[in-house]
């Protein structure tokens, strides 16, 4: 993946360079506002990452005039600020997510594959079933079945499954399941999401040879092997 | 204080203005009544009393130095009238022929002084009744002289004059409290129109300000001074803004440098010293959701409330959510969650918000219930503008002495020191975002246990 990083902390930035690096994408740094627009009209990108307080020019103007152009790059913002609106501001403005510092390489990671792949070939979007290592989950009559044998689940423990297998093989971290799974963005104090994998497994994984849902430590989960 | 008091409120000082300034007014004009009216029938009083004496003195002399045939010329014997009909003499000469004149008035002697004097004609039926002003004088050799002088025309002209004065002082009684009226309408009228401008910038935008537009200067000035304060609510809100901003970065920036650079160094360091790397980035992340939950607050309470127009949140959604959310947490420890919700209006909400304060009530009921305990969850209306969420538990519920303590910053009630895992800001924030939706929330005993009461307003004060 080339990535652009717009983001004026060079701290932080040798940070994500570092570590996209060693996933193997490639990535490039811009540290202001102008030299980052110019930067992402010069070439194609699969994915920007933008600062929002930048010198010179703002983050969030950044990414309205690539929007305004009808650059669809997938763009993540970073961001310092906690408040209210900044993250519906943000996602208004054409952003596809919304991070907030400070975030650790796995979440940052996990969020990018994710809007990049939103953008992957369209075919992906008209399958009518998931499948993967014997676990088929019917995505008209929602009904799963694990080698053969029907699996009962909960709305929300299926919304759950559809989640985790429609990125199987990548990392999935908390926060992303309770905005995509729940809908909600806020910090639950306890890790309500741990309790809901949990039910989950005992359903899907319990009664089987090996696991399908596995806990990546420090990060999140991850649906079958990497 | 709502807009109708606030209206009844300067409607009251408007008419205490008008009535004070109308018995002010009143009094003035009675007293100018009284004294015009005094000094009126005092010069009348003494220019009647200056025409008895003046006469009776004149005919004295006359008697003294021409005898009684001369006075008798001028008086007649029995009573004589001038020519303007103002003046009656009356001659009586005592043990003389008088008794062969056949009286033709009679009349009650009062002696002098503004008196009621009846004077009767005896030769009709007819009576007259007419006041008089009059002066009796005993002569030598028996004469009584009487003089009376009439009044009742220079009364009426008096009378008259006193009465239109009275009209005049009426009327301009009556205009001048019209007056006053009138421009007191209008200048509470134009704190009125302000003080529902200021609601309504409060309400729904700091940056809006008065218009100016108004005839008085009083209501003008009050209007600059309201624009300029609230210039500085703005540059101050602004400034609290942005410290906290600049306090977002510079904090939360080597904070996320130092996570950085742990997560670097773990996969470098011996496999037995991992796991301290461990614990110093689940520090680290502590620290964090602190400073995170703190500026949230702050940021909350110094910012401008949500704005009436914001967009409608259905409340039972949320809280289905958050229940929905919890419910496995909940079944793990032993504990019965029970939502029973009535069906009512939207309210102007931040949906994450609203579920991070129902996720934090919902989590400290869970903590502090122990097993086989039952959270009861309610929606319901309460009154005819008042939506209630009530989370009620069996746990082991907070002092009274504590109600209050537990909404401060990084306070822990004792009970949960310890015990917990928690950063002991919870529920300030669940305050701070019920403040945010202008509601109240309430900490009452649930007989054992808690229970937290979220009082949401429905319709919020239109404009008017």
């Amino acid at each position: 993946m080339r990535v652009l990083l717009i983001e004026d902390d060079m701290s932080v930035a040798d940070f994500v360079a570092s570590e996209l690096a060693l996933k193997g994408h490639n990535c490039e740094c811009a540290s202001s506002g102008t030299e980052g627009l110019l930067a992402a009209n010069s070439a194609r990108w699969d994915a920007l990452i933008v600062d929002r307080m930048l010198p010179k020019l703002d983050g969030l103007s950044v990414v309205k005039s690539l929007r305004d152009k009808g650059d669809l790059t997938p763009v993540l913002i970073l961001s310092a600020l906690g408040e209210v609106d900044d993250r519906v501001k943000g996602l208004q403005i054409g952003a596809d997510d919304y991070l907030v510092k400070p975030f650790s390489s796995e979440e940052l990671l996990a969020r990018l594959e994710a809007i990049h792949r939103r953008l992957a070939p369209l075919g992906a979007d008209f399958r009518t079933t998931l499948e993967a290592q014997g676990l088929r989950l019917d995505l008209i009559s929602q009904e799963v079945r694990r080698e053969g044998r029907v699996i009962s689940l909960q709305p929300r423990e299926y919304r759950l499954l559809e989640y985790l297998m429609r990125h199987a093989g990548k990392i999935v971290t908390r926060s992303m399941l309770l905005e995509n799974v729940w809908g909600y963005h806020f910090d639950p104090q306890t890790n309500v999401i741990d309790v809901h994998i949990s039910r989950l497994r005992q359903k899907i994984d319990r009664d089987f040879d090996y696991p399908l849902v596995h806990t990546v430590r420090g990060a999140g989960y991850r649906f079958g092997d990497e | 204080m709502n807009s109708s008091l606030l209206r009844s409120w300067l409607q009251t000082l408007g008419l205490q203005l008008v009535s004070g300034l109308g018995i002010a007014l009143a009094a003035m004009g009675i007293t100018l009544f009284a004294v015009f009216a005094l000094v009126s029938y005092t010069n009348l009083h003494s220019s009647l009393q200056a025409d008895v004496v003046g006469r009776t003195q004149f005919l004295t002399e006359v008697y003294y130095s021409h005898g009684i045939e001369r006075l008798t010329q001028i008086v007649g014997r029995q009573g004589f009238s001038d020519d303007s009909g103002r003046v009656l003499y009356f001659l009586e000469v005592q043990g003389s022929e008088a008794d062969a004149l056949a009286p033709t008035f009679a009349y009650r002697d009062s002696g002098a002084g503004l008196v009621p004097f009846v004077l009767s004609n005896l030769s009709s039926e007819e009576q007259l009744q007419r006041k008089m002003f009059a002066e009796t004088k005993v002569l030598d050799g028996g004469v009584v002289l009487t003089v009376g002088r009439f009044f009742q025309d220079e009364l009426d002209a008096i009378n008259y004059l006193i009465g239109n004065v009275a009209l005049v002082i009426a009327v301009f009684w009556l205009g001048a409290m019209l007056t006053t009226a009138i421009a007191t309408h209008r200048a509470l009228m134009g704190a009125h129109r302000i003080g529902t401008e200021l609601r309504a910038i409060m309400q729904h935008n700091l940056e809006g300000r008065l218009h100016p537009d108004t005839a008085s200067p009083y209501v003008r000035e009050l209007v600059e001074v309201g624009n300029e304060m609230l210039e500085y609510v703005s540059i101050s809100l602004q400034g609290v803004r942005s410290v906290s901003d600049n306090i977002a970065h510079d904090l939360r920036t080597p904070l996320t440098r130092l996570r950085n650079k742990l997560t670097q160094l773990k996969p470098r360091v011996p496999r037995e010293h991992q796991g301290t790397i461990d614990e110093l980035l689940s520090d680290c992340d502590d620290l964090l959701a602190s400073f995170n939950a703190l500026l949230r607050i702050s940021m909350l309470e110094a910012g401008s409330q949500i704005r009436t127009d914001a967009k409608q949140v259905s409340l039972r959604v949320v809280i289905q959510d958050v229940v929905e959310m919890y419910e496995p947490v909940a079944h793990n420890s032993g504990v019965l969650l029970d939502f029973q919700a009535e069906y009512v209006e939207q309210i102007p909400g931040e949906t994450d918000l609203l579920g991070q304060m129902f996720a934090n009530i919902l989590d400290n009921a869970i903590k502090f219930t122990p097993s086989g305990g039952v959270i009861g969850i309610r929606l319901e209306r309460s009154g005819v503008e008042k939506l209630r969420v009530v989370i009620a538990d069996t746990g082991i519920g907070i002092p009274e002495a504590d109600r209050q303590q537990v909404f401060r910053r990084f306070y822990r009630g004792e009970p949960s020191r310890g015990e917990h895992k928690g950063h002991g800001l919870g529920l300030s924030l669940v305050q701070a975002i019920a403040f945010y939706h202008r509601a109240t929330v309430e900490l009452q005993d649930n007989h054992p246990g808690l229970r937290v009461v979220v009082n949401f307003p429905v319709s919020l004060p239109k404009r008017t």
